[in-house]
């Protein structure tokens, strides 16, 4: 499968919550480096949520542990007074239970902090412009865990559009390409969460790669350059 | 004895500053334009991490 073209929204405007400082300085320097507008940093989950509603930047990078805080519980937060706000998680743990809370929070992205500078702006990229992006060093862990239940089988056409989601076209895209509405594949999305129990655009994608229904895409190339 | 959820904390608390390691260092060695002043304040930065990293792994109860 050939991975979707990322076309940075330049410059990329991100709201970066990091409770770590020298991280948080380091990242808004090397985000920065790489074309990235750092329009506003928060160590804390209170002053993020301030400079989200505040910044409305495209895309927001969210530490999962924020000191005392819970990156997790501050997405809710953020996507239950605006479902559309696009944030990506950011960690340094692959733990699979935390994955899928993170993935349930509704968050569109979930990157390790393994990555290097490019491959974050890149996943930042993605998620700003509708995409969704887990890191494909997680794909052991989305592809280990098996449902004691069996769920009901997704049809062709939502199986094409999941993988074509997986690998990291827009909704609209995704229209394009099939020649079809936005509204039949907004559709086709809505049916495909409803019979895989998922919250979200990207847990569907976690749940269906889980069950096997799509394959892991290839990724981008991510070497350092 | 560290228990799963400690050993969960610890990857992730030791990733942070490994991260800041990584980015800083990557830095040194390929960016040219540097002036003094950012050499020693990036340089600076990884030392600072390391030593972070240096208490953490002290300060774990890891069996």
């Amino acid at each position: 499968m050939a991975s979707a073209d990322i076309h940075p929204v330049v410059p990329l405007r991100l709201v970066l919550i990091e409770d770590h400082q020298a991280l948080r300085e380091g990242l808004e320097l090397l985000l920065g480096r790489e074309g990235c507008d750092v329009v506003g940093t928060a160590g804390t989950a209170a002053e993020g949520q301030l400079l989200v509603e505040q910044l409305a930047p495209d895309v927001s990078l969210v530490d999962i542990r924020l000191g005392e805080d819970d990156g997790i519980d501050l997405t809710r937060r953020l996507l239950g007074s605006d479902p559309d706000r696009r944030i990506v998680l950011y960690t340094g743990s692959s733990e699979e239970e935390l994955l899928f809370s993170g993935l349930d929070s509704g968050a569109r992205g979930y990157a390790l902090k393994d990555g290097s500078p490019r491959e974050l702006v890149d996943a930042l990229a993605l998620v700003a412009q509708g995409g969704n992006y887990v890191d494909p060093r997680l794909r052991p862990a989305l592809l280990s865990r098996r449902s004691t239940e069996r769920l009901p089988s997704l049809s062709n056409r939502e199986r094409e559009i999941l993988d074509l989601l997986a690998q990291g076209l827009t909704g609209e895209q995704v229209a394009e390409r099939l020649v079809l509405s936005a509204e039949t594949v907004k559709t086709h999305i809505r049916n495909a969460m409803t019979k895989l129990e998922a919250h979200t655009r990207v847990h569907a994608i976690a749940i269906a790669l889980r069950e096997g229904y799509i394959s892991p895409p290839d990724h981008v190339d991510t070497a350092r350059g | 004895m560290a228990d799963d959820e400690d050993i969960t904390r610890l990857r992730h608390d030791l990733r942070t500053p490994l991260t800041v390691v990584i980015g800083f260092a990557e830095l040194l060695a390929s960016d040219r334009q540097l002036t003094d002043d950012q050499r020693r304040d990036y340089a600076s930065r990884v030392l600072g991490a390391g030593v972070e990293m240096r208490d953490l792994i002290d300060s774990a109860q890891l069996d």
